[in-house]
């Protein structure tokens, strides 16, 4: 019985203490985090390093072959945009599903979307072999008269990659304005209140653009969740709009939204869980918080387990001979069959055991949980596009797939990059809505929301 | 709309330490008859709005006629460009194919009403004004951390400095304050940076030197050697060079050429390189049906469905025509390094298994146009004796010469053998 | 906050079918299974196929309402609460349905041309039903259905149930147990439905597969169930129970999930038929090619415009969420649209050039909605409209919506 549930927010901390609180970060930095920030450095180095080494010779030094053509360029290209998901969802769907609880962590689950779109967009901008003319894939008048190909999925994918970067960033900006007035008029110096100042656009707070700020909030939050059901929906297409068995299913779109908000969710935790511990920001992060987050986790888990059986039984079912083979033969005994399983184990079964609530209340098996299913989440991308590249319809293409030190660098690189992003983003913003929880703190008093 | 931090609006303010004694001192402002209220606040105080009257936002309808302006833009785009300007016939699919369009003409509106939306409320609010006259007032700073102010315009009919001054001071706030005195500087403060900004675009001009250029074609136009392209700095006039003598293309396998390349100096190679042999032959014929038949057909006919398909330049038969003739070396060759259409195989044949399938080719020429007097006598024998055999058995004349395709069951066995 | 008398006369709340209503509903299934009956004897293939449509239509409406409620449970939705046990009554008619599928059975060689002899068959579709014959086989289709019919109305006996008993009590154990069956409820009936799916419609077409199939068929039935409800709670508020219980925020809240499903059943409609059109393989497309032919093409537009472009469009308005009776007429009209849905699913696979509407349809229709709506309206009776000790009632009634 969920009736009594555990407080969105510990004790009624007062305007000021709450700003000064969340601010503190920003004021002073710590020894541990010019440390990680180090570390991150050398990932983003080594990227920079592969990045060089690919554009300079070209994309003969990844692993990719004939017939396996898109591996890592595109396995970490889906599973950095499916970690982006849950950012917009936590902030879109939960505001208009009136989730009280989102407000402490949409902040960091946005800027997570941001840095994981970043990322993703690297993977097919560098996969399009000479990556100084992505701009062929947008429709301008060229001097030769060429035109995009619109059936193709690729124009699709810049289009909607790059509206959910933007959209998203204009939606997290938006929301981060008060915020940045308050640090702006917290500033301990000159320097950064004239800096925060600048990034505040002169927000004053006047009850005018408040209710500006909350309508147009609301809109882009609407726009917003469409938006993110059909970026994921769009990624999926580049598989389904094939005729390749395996690649070629229906259930593809929401399978894969649904996915990428199962995956996402699964960084928010590991992202949330140390935060709030490191930051002593329990009080507005709390058990209620990881329980939410828990049942997300559980549910899109669920709903991934559906996925599965149903692929599979379908595939069955159709009677084809291709499609039986690949996932009745190729994928469980095949030579990457321990993928396969891993996947299952990771992606349906695992997250079964956030029907127990401790699991789902205490910090180190979701953590632990979490981490599984983003390596789950990867393992299940590697599996649906090597397994079903790697055994062409005709047997003279056929071909297994390693991956080089090089795509090995990039995926660490752009794990760097993102661990970088998101320290200088830990250091620049406040990582929580001051002015959010000023607001359910008033709420609260005044019994509105439980 | 209207901005009370507006110098000219500027009336007076009133700092309260809670939400609820701003929200009564504005609903008791609004009663004395006051209409140009505003209020600054660190958080949106829940029904403050409602008390100061502030009216509903327009925003909605930019959003929508942005998303409306951009799907419709997005989808034009794609029919104009793809069923009107240059029509690419791909996958079977119509060239005005309404359903593959959707996705780009959604994220354009999409795209369009996000923009439009935030800038909507940049606009409306007269956001990027980083400075304005009420920033000087002393604590007003706090407004955005845990103080809550309310503001009375100066043009509000009700407006008198003292008369005002006094009902504000009724509703307890902690203080009541004037405006500054301070003009604002407006928009020529933007300029520096503007400039700024606008600088690092002078590095793109071309008038520094003795002979400015004003040309816009320079990206076309650029000082450089293209391919073939002749020049008067070498010897032999060329722009291209050529590689050093002795140098080995990277990749390249070291050997002898009649076994690596299929050739020596300059000519095919006539005979199959390694010894042929029964185990040989069957590694050919495998890797032959599994790489070469899909096109070749199982025969070399190249029968297939694949060479119907590719009515433009078929893939030709091995057994027959031109290709007959091609010496064991230019197999190996072809299928090393491919010809017109067809990939190459070095990659995924080794060099044993290409000369195998050279061998293997040879095989199967022997099935076909073989005239019957060159075979061995034994075989010349037994094969007349049952092909003439099978013609009486079918009442036909003898057999014509050659007997093309007809000794093909015998043979085989033999070959098998 | 509504000050709605909780403890006040309870009387009141206590639902009494009117007499018109059930007078009608009984008329409608006499009239309904006479006709059908007869028509049987004319066009025995024509009268089952008719049969298999009202009889899906019954069901997803039904399996629409459970799946309402238990997702409603699983997400602690608080204003929900208003029109549980509305949604509850309809769900508990699915024990009857076990009771309509048995006439089904007797027509199975006429409905689904796996059944043998496999004579009609050819080509890949021989080919397909050959490979498939462990799963589609008359004995195990019949254990199956049976199967799903007993889980589903044992979930939904189970709801109807605890919610009752908690009408009794003022401690919430009864409830507890409901919201911690729910989860695992859903997932039951997410694997059931979609099963149910594939047997009873896909396998009409047995060369045909479609992966989101399943989810077609639910989303659909909670686009309907919906519909449903929006009528129900508009009726009740005005017949009395529930007058002053609902408001504009209750209805905006309806609209708003009608909404969702709306933009879902189009978003998977969308990726079903988008991505079986763009790669063209024959064994898929075939399904769609008879399904946009000539007059099927019209309905598939009155679809597209219909389920979803109309009601989303209105939707979007916010006036129009908080208006019982505009809703209510919209309410209607999904069921209708609903119906037409599941039309366009079945009819076509009846492989006669005169496949269309049949004046069996609506005596078929009749039989089946009339013999819920009784059985819904005999569960209903004596018992509150509200769910009354659930301890999230008094923020039900009071819930306010942006």
């Amino acid at each position: 019985m969920s009736v009594a549930e555990a407080p969105v927010l510990h004790g009624r901390p007062g305007d000021l203490e709450v700003t000064d609180q969340v601010l503190a970060p920003l004021w002073a930095g710590s020894r541990a985090w010019a440390a990680l920030l180090g570390l991150s450095a050398a990932g983003v180095g080594l990227l920079v390093v592969a990045i060089t080494y690919t554009v300079v010779t070209g994309i003969g030094v990844w692993g990719n072959n004939i017939p396996v053509g898109w591996a890592y360029g595109i396995i970490n290209f889906v599973w950095w945009i499916g970690l982006g998901h849950a950012g917009t969802f936590i902030s879109a769907v939960l505001l208009l599903l009136e989730q009280s609880w989102r407000n402490s962590i949409n902040r960091l689950a946005e800027a997570m979307t941001l840095f994981a779109v970043v990322n993703a967009g690297l993977y097919p901008l560098l996969h399009l072999g000479r990556p100084w003319f992505f701009y062929w894939l947008i429709p301008y008048p060229s001097t030769m008269e060429l035109w995009p190909q619109f059936k193709s999925a690729l124009p699709w994918d810049i289009a909607a990659i790059s509206t959910y970067g933007l959209v998203s960033f204009l939606f997290w900006y938006l929301g981060l304005l008060p915020d940045l007035a308050a640090a702006r008029d917290r500033a301990p110096d000159l320097r950064r209140a004239r800096f925060y100042g600048v990034c505040a656009l002169g927000w004053r707070g006047s009850s005018r653009d408040w209710s500006r700020l909350r309508v147009g909030y609301g809109l882009l939050a609407g726009l917003a969740t469409p938006l993110v059901i059909s970026v994921h929906s769009v990624v999926s297409f580049d598989f389904a709009i094939t005729q390749v068995p395996g690649w070629h299913s229906t259930i593809f779109p929401p399978y894969f939204v649904v996915g990428a908000i199962f995956s996402g969710f699964a960084l928010v935790l590991i992202l949330v869980i140390p935060i709030r511990r490191v930051y002593r920001i329990e009080n507005l992060i709390t058990e209620r918080h990881l329980d939410a987050m828990g049942k997300v986790l559980l549910v899109t888990g669920s709903i991934m387990l559906y996925a599965y059986v149903v692929e599979t039984f379908v595939a069955w079912y159709s009677g084809n001979l291709y499609e039986r083979f690949i996932f009745l033969v190729r994928r469980p005994f095949g030579p990457y069959a321990s993928a396969y399983w891993a996947m299952w184990i990771l992606n349906a079964f695992a997250p079964q055991l956030l029907w127990i609530r401790s699991v789902r209340r205490r910090p180190l098996p979701l953590f632990l949980l979490s981490v599984a299913i983003l390596v789950g989440m990867w393992l299940e991308r590697f599996v649906l596009i090597v397994t079903s590249l790697d055994r062409d319809f005709l047997p003279s293409s056929w071909d297994l797939y390693a991956p080089t030190w090089v795509d090995w660098s990039l995926l660490a690189g752009t794990l760097g990059l993102f661990s970088f992003l998101f320290l200088l983003f830990l250091r620049l913003v406040p990582i929580v809505p001051i002015y959010e929880i000023k607001r359910l703190r008033h709420e609260l008093e005044l019994g509105h929301a439980g | 709309m209207e901005t009370t931090a507006d110098p000219r609006r500027l009336g007076l303010l009133a700092e309260y330490d809670n939400p609820a004694d701003l929200v009564r001192g504005a609903a008791s402002m609004r009663e004395r008859g006051y209409r140009r209220l505003d209020a600054f606040t660190p958080y949106e105080v829940p029904g403050l709005a409602e008390t100061l009257g502030v009216a509903r936002t327009r925003l909605p309808l930019v959003t929508l006629v942005a998303a409306a302006v951009g799907g419709t833009l997005a989808y034009l785009i794609q029919w104009w460009t793809n069923a009107v300007a240059y029509p690419i016939p791909v996958g079977g699919r119509p060239l005005h194919a309404a359903p593959a369009f959707v996705p780009i003409t959604f994220e354009t509106a999409i795209l369009f009403a996000g923009v439009a939306t935030f800038l909507g409320v940049l606009v409306l609010s007269r956001l990027t004004r980083l400075w304005a006259p009420i920033d000087e007032i002393d604590g007003f700073e706090r407004a955005s951390v845990d103080r809550y102010w309310l503001a009375v315009d100066r043009r509000d009919p009700s407006f008198d400095p003292e008369r005002t001054a006094r009902e504000l001071e009724d509703t307890g706030p902690l203080r009541v304050v004037g405006p500054p005195s301070r003009p604002s500087l407006g928009i020529v403060r933007c300029l520096p940076p503007l400039i700024l900004v606008m600088l690092p675009f002078l590095a793109g001009c071309d008038v520094a030197g003795p002979e400015p250029n004003f040309s816009l074609e320079r990206m076309i136009h650029q000082p450089r050697y293209d391919a073939w392209e002749a020049s008067a700095v070498f010897a032999d006039g060329k722009a291209m060079r050529d590689p050093p003598a002795g140098s080995v293309h990277a990749g390249s396998v070291l050997g002898p050429p009649a076994l690596v390349e299929g050739r020596t100096d300059g000519r095919w190679v006539e005979q199959v390189v390694p010894e042929v042999d029964a185990a040989l032959l069957r590694r050919g014929r495998d890797r032959f049906e599994i790489y070469c038949a899909p096109c070749h057909g199982i025969d070399g006919e190249a029968a297939t469905s694949v060479a119907q398909s590719m009515s433009l330049r078929t893939p030709p038969p091995l057994v027959d025509g031109d290709a007959r003739t091609l010496p064991p070396g230019r197999v190996f060759h072809v299928a090393t390094y491919g010809y017109g259409l067809m990939p190459a195989y070095g990659h995924q044949l080794s060099i044993g298994d290409r000369w195998a399938v050279a061998a293997w080719v040879e095989v199967l020429r022997l099935r076909f146009g073989v005239p019957l007097e060159s075979l061995p006598p034994a075989l010349y024998e037994r094969a007349r004796r049952e092909l003439e055999a099978r013609d009486e058995e079918e009442d036909r004349p003898a057999l014509p010469e050659p007997a093309v395709g007809r000794q093909r069951q015998g043979l085989e066995r033999e070959v098998e053998r | 906050m509504s000050a709605f008398p909780r403890q006040g006369p309870a009387a009141r709340l206590e639902f009494a079918a009117p007499r018109r209503v059930r007078r009608a509903a009984a008329a409608a299934a006499l009239l309904g299974w006479t006709a059908l009956l007869f028509g049987w004897s004319l066009d025995p293939e024509r009268a089952f196929f008719a049969y298999l449509g009202a009889f899906v239509y019954g069901i997803t409406l039904a399996l629409g309402a459970l799946a309402l409620v238990m997702m409603a449970h699983a997400a602690g939705a608080k204003w929900f609460v208003v029109v549980r046990r509305l949604a509850e009554s309809v769900a508990a008619t699915l024990p009857l349905f076990v009771l309509l599928f048995v006439p089904l059975l007797f027509g199975l060689e006429q409905l689904y041309p796996w059944v043998p002899p496999l004579d009609g068959l050819e080509g890949h579709a021989r080919h397909a039903v050959e490979e498939k014959q462990a799963y589609l086989n008359v004995p195990f289709f019949v254990a199956r259905g049976f199967g799903y019919l007993l889980v589903w109305s044992v979930l939904a006996a189970a709801l109807w149930a605890w919610s009752v008993r908690q009408d009794e009590t003022p401690e919430s154990a009864p409830l507890a147990r409901a919201v911690a069956w729910s989860g695992p409820g859903l997932l039951v009936f997410a694997f059931t439905a979609t099963l149910a799916a594939i047997d009873w419609v896909m396998s009409l077409d047995p060369g045909w597969y479609s992966t989101v199939f399943g989810v077609y068929f639910m989303v659909g039935g909670m686009v309907g169930a919906l519909g449903l409800l929006l009528v129900a709670a508009r009726g009740l508020e005005r017949a009395g129970p529930l007058a002053g219980a609902l408001a504009a925020p209750h209805y905006h809240a309806l609209g708003r999930l009608l909404l969702v499903f709306v933009a879902l059943w189009a978003y998977v409609a969308y990726a079903q038929g988008f991505l079986i059109w763009i790669a063209g393989l024959p064994h898929e497309i075939g399904w769609y090619l008879t399904r946009l032919d000539g007059g099927w093409g019209l309905v598939a537009l009155t679809l597209v415009a219909g389920h979803f472009a109309l009601p989303f469009a209105l939707l979007l308005s916010r006036s129009f969420k908080r208006s019982g009776r505009r809703l209510a007429v919209l309410g209607v009209w999904m069921l209708a649209v609903h119906y037409l849905d599941v039309f366009w699913l079945i009819l076509p696979a009846l492989a006669r050039p005169e496949a269309r509407a049949h004046w069996l349809d609506a005596p078929a229709l009749a039989a089946v909605l009339g013999t819920a709506t009784l059985v819904g309206l005999w569960r209903l009776t004596g018992h509150a409209v509200l769910p009354l000790h659930d301890p999230r009632l008094p923020q039900a009634l009071g819930y306010e919506s942006e």
